[in-house]
């Protein structure tokens, strides 16, 4: 199983030094890839939702709340969007 | 070589709901001071859980309806994954494998654009780079956004632009976003590429999607820059669509001053987003929806047409609902006279009308008194204006004012003379120029107040100067 | 029971047992209860027992907190638990781990090892802790108290700092199964904060006389577990038996088939409930993160991934279902009113096992993962020491029956 380190700690956004610990860490996961794999799920549908809801919603009705914080959150720069 | 350009259209409708996507704070963030919409929802804080908001999900099914698309019998959210200031989640709360809407299509002039899916998403908050640091507003953060995404059918930005004011008007019609390019409550995105033809040869250029596009005529600007640009990048590198390393899908950047588009720095390989059902938010199923419509622009142009209406005219006839119901009440059952009342509509009555005001026994009386010659079709224009106004019968108002139609001839004839006598340049003119007997024509109509038939107002001026 | 007054002093230091996060200065009148620190309690520091949100005060109340102080329940203090709930052992807090109370030198489990060790030593009758693979049934049997995880979309998750969306359920440990049905009543119900509560009213205990129910034993459940913890078994099994009730062996699916669901599940939506701790809006930075918490996200990242989605995330949410039929079937076909069955395999395990164990939690939480993985209501009560330590054994129905649990829980407890 080919584990890209780089990139997934890219997609995580948590930077991480490169590791055997976590690269056998994060392999170790195979073996619960190999369990599933036996099991035959043909006709099955995943099951999402354990609670058998449907067309839960709200009405459109404003309530407001006392902001957080005055003015805006700041952070250092960002340069490009990743979306 | 012959180019033809490919592109697709991504349009983001900011709905007017009262309270955002999925939390009861307030939609209306235009101009409101930084972080006063917010609650643990829309900030995304630790334990925060979204909730739909039904009136949004009717919207959005609504315009999947105008565009003539599939509702999903099942649709369910689902997470999409990035970092970036904006997004409070760390993900974005939109769809991906069910939608809300599928398979449509916009009627524009002879071509239906088809629409491959309209689905319910939240926007993000506000990036403001500033001295070396971000600052981030998240009153727009989970306002409810539509998402409309067409098929490749759009093959210049001409069309493209069509399209546009097209989806911009239906979405006004339905009443459920302002949808105002401007003010950014109607966002665009084109993804373009290129499809070029030389020697029997084909080739395809790699797509581009240009992004942080604002205005319509920026969007146009972009897509002509675009398509030169691909062009004369084609024939100096031969780079093809999905031909590594550089044939995939790049973003690229508009700058409005220097009207060119830029790459956006990419990553390597195209971003994975992560995509799998929101789990905070149970599926939708057989849900009950609202099927009917009010009359959208593309039926009314239909129905115009059909009038004898010019299709210039009929476009500028429905760019505003009202304006165009207006037009309707005042055609009334009267179709023949749908033409003439047209011209009224887009002539002195183009300002803000109010429907009540309305009278179709006016215009049916108007017309009727043009076509007999009665009234000119000057004095219709000055009256018809008043008759809105003062809610009275335009024929009324002609009468008073004395505007009603000279064909007396000897009337006429006596102003004539009198205008002979004081344009004596003007004779002159026309005895070495017969065809410039219009300034005479003109100053009769003038010292008549309009009311003069013009036609014989010029065949009275022929007579008297022969 | 004596009921010890918890410690005034702030400072965990004086408190051995290291049970407590933050102790409640000034305790306002009512009945004391401990919360455990994944739950956002308004103006009360809640870190979730990890130094990403060490000096985080929430501005709001989840919506469990507000029913209990709306119920004339008083907050005395905010448990330890494993950061994020990412474990069995309660070591894995970045505030130190939480002793076990009956023997310091072993565990409490987890990750509400806290609640469960607080209740456990009589610091309070009651607690609130979460679950999501055993998280309030393991700690509870490991530390000799009752535990009651709900039914999946029972109690409102509003304000539960989420872990797994599709699992978190919050639920009560208590010094007796009276005082955890009490809880229950105040904190259940539907909640329009949360798209996923049941649309049910509030759990409200109606007293039965319970005879000849049919009670199943899962022979591949009781394969992994000590002699030791089977003798105790044992003596249950028996119990039921002269209370007049028919107790069946039963077959269902071995247990290590929810470990790997749940592993590959709950590490995904890990990685994506995690993925807002960015440092921005509150709390600290990502590299503030441990070392578990890293490889769950890291692992959750991966599963959910393009290439690795379908065979991970799909394959284990549709193995999921089968899991969820396999008690369907049990409980609709097969007639069976109830599952019983130890709590975990063994007795509470030394501070520091977890430590070096990859395998810790897997093996410890086999035996609550798969009805938490179905969303079915469990409830573990304490049924006997070995040697100095605690053993719990479980009841497990259908989706909204806790009634039934726990009339037949107070029917053991009365018995014994």
């Amino acid at each position: 199983m080919n584990i890209d380190l780089d990139k997934l700690s890219k997609l995580a956004n948590l930077p991480i030094k490169k590791n055997d610990q976590i690269l056998k860490d994060l392999q170790s996961i195979s073996h619960h890839f190999d369990i599933l794999q036996k099991i035959n799920t043909d006709d099955i549908e995943p099951l999402y939702q354990v609670n058998g809801l449907k067309n839960v919603y709200r009405q459109d009705i404003v309530q407001k709340t006392p902001p957080i914080k005055d003015g805006y959150f700041t952070t250092k720069a960002v340069i490009n969007k990743n979306g | 070589m012959q180019v033809t350009p490919i592109i697709g259209l991504e349009v983001h409708v900011e709905l007017n709901t009262k309270s955002k996507m999925f939390c009861a704070c307030s939609a209306s963030h235009f101009q409101a001071e930084p972080n006063t919409h917010t609650c643990p929802v829309c900030l995304g804080l630790p334990g925060a859980l979204p909730v739909p908001n039904k009136t949004a999900i009717d919207y959005c099914i609504k315009l999947g309806l105008a565009l003539n698309c599939q509702i999903n019998n099942i649709s369910f959210f689902e997470r999409k994954h990035y970092f970036y200031p904006d997004l409070p989640k760390g993900y974005q709360i939109t769809q991906a494998l069910k939608p809300f809407c599928i398979n449509g299509y916009l009627e524009i002039e002879d071509q239906k654009i088809r629409i491959n899916r309209a689905h319910m998403e939240e926007d993000a908050g506000k990036n403001i780079h500033e001295n070396g640091q971000t600052k981030v507003d998240f009153n727009r953060a989970g306002v409810p956004l539509v998402e409309i995404v067409s098929e490749p059918d759009i093959h210049s930005a001409e069309i493209a632009k069509k399209y546009l004011i097209r989806m911009q008007q239906t979405v006004r019609y339905l009443g459920i976003s302002d949808a105002d390019i401007e003010k950014g409550s109607m966002r665009c995105e084109p993804t373009i590429n290129l499809k070029i033809e030389e020697n029997g040869k084909t080739f395809y250029t790699p797509l581009v999607e240009i992004k942080n596009i604002a205005g319509l005529s920026g969007v146009l600007d972009a897509i002509n820059y675009e398509i030169t640009r691909q062009t004369q990048e084609f024939k100096e590198t031969r780079q093809e669509k999905n031909n590594p390393p550089a044939g995939g899908k790049t973003t690229r950047g508009w700058n409005a001053d220097k009207k060119e588009t830029f790459i956006q720095r990419n990553k390597e390989g195209s971003a994975d987003y992560r995509y799998f059902p929101e789990p905070d938010i149970p599926p939708f199923e057989n849900l009950e929806y609202d099927k009917n419509l009010p009359e959208l622009p593309s039926d009314k142009i239909k129905k115009y047409l059909a009038w004898g209406i010019s299709p210039i005219d009929a476009e500028a006839l429905v760019d505003d609902q009202n304006f165009a119901q207006c037009f309707q009440k005042a055609v009334d059952k009267n179709i023949d006279l749908a033409k003439s009342i047209a011209n009224l509509f887009l002539g002195p009555l183009k300002i803000n009308l109010e429907i009540e005001k309305i009278n179709p026994i006016f215009f049916k009386n108007l017309i009727k008194a043009l076509d007999q010659k009665q009234i000119s079709s000057t004095v219709a224009k000055q009256v018809i204006l008043e008759s809105y106004q003062t809610q009275q019968d335009p024929l009324d108002i002609a009468q008073n004012k004395n505007l009603l139609q000279v064909s007396d001839t000897n009337k006429i004839e006596e102003i004539a003379q009198k205008v002979i006598s004081d344009n004596p340049k003007a004779v002159e003119d026309y005895t070495k120029n017969p065809n410039s007997i219009g300034f005479l024509v003109g100053q009769v109509m003038k010292a008549s107040s309009g009311s003069a038939n013009p036609q014989l107002a010029k065949e009275i001026l022929q007579k008297l100067l022969k | 029971m004596v009921i010890l007054q918890p410690k005034q002093s702030s400072t965990k230091m004086d408190n051995k047992l290291n049970a407590f996060i933050t102790i409640v200065d000034k305790v306002s009148p009512g009945i004391p209860i401990a919360i455990k620190d994944n739950i956002c309690t308004k103006g009360i520091k809640t870190t979730a027992g990890s130094n990403v949100l060490k000096d985080f005060i929430p501005p709001y109340n989840a919506t469990l907190v507000e029913k209990l102080l709306d119920n004339g329940y008083s907050i005395i203090g905010k448990t330890n638990l494993d950061a994020f709930a990412h474990g069995s052992s309660t070591e894995n807090s970045d505030f130190g781990v939480t002793h076990n109370p009956y023997d310091f030198d072993y565990l409490p489990g987890g990750s509400s090892g806290g609640s469960a060790a607080a209740v456990g030593a009589g610091l309070v009758d009651v607690a609130i802790g979460t679950e999501t693979a055993g998280s309030i049934r393991q700690p509870s049997a490991w530390c000799g108290v009752v535990g009651l995880k709900p039914t999946y979309g029972a109690v409102s998750r509003y304000g539960v700092i989420a872990m797994a969306s599709s699992m978190d359920c919050p639920g009560v440990i208590a010094n007796n199964v009276t005082n955890a049905a009490k809880v229950l009543e105040v904190i259940s119900g539907n909640d329009l904060h949360d798209a996923t509560s049941s649309d049910c009213p509030p759990y409200v205990f109606k007293k039965l006389n319970l005879s000849e129910l049919k009670i199943g034993i899962p022979t591949s459940y009781l394969k992994v577990c000590t002699p030791e913890v089977l003798a105790k078994f044992e003596e249950v099994k028996k119990t039921f038996q002269k209370l007049g009730h028919q107790v069946v062996q039963i077959e269902m699916m071995d247990p290590s088939i929810a470990v790997a669901v749940y592993t590959i599940l709950q590490r995904s939506e890990v990685s994506s409930n995690l993925a807002r701790f960015d440092g921005i809006r509150y709390g600290a930075t990502r590299d503030n993160f441990n070392l578990e918490n890293q490889r769950r996200i890291l692992l959750g990242t991966h599963t959910l991934s393009a290439g690795f989605y379908d065979a991970y995330y799909t394959k284990a949410q549709k193995v999921r279902n089968l899991i969820a039929l396999d008690f369907k079937k049990k409980f609709e076909e097969e007639k069976i009113d109830l599952i019983i069955s130890p709590t975990t395999p063994t007795v509470a395990q030394k501070i520091g096992s977890s430590l070096n164990d990859p395998l810790f939690g897997e093996l410890a939480d086999q035996l609550v993962e798969p009805s938490t993985l179905a969303g079915l209501p469990g409830m573990s009560i304490p049924c006997g020491f070995v040697g100095k330590l605690p053993v719990g054994f479980q009841i497990i129905g259908p989706r909204f029956s806790e009634n039934l649990i726990i009339n037949l829980a107070l029917q053991y407890e009365k018995f014994k």
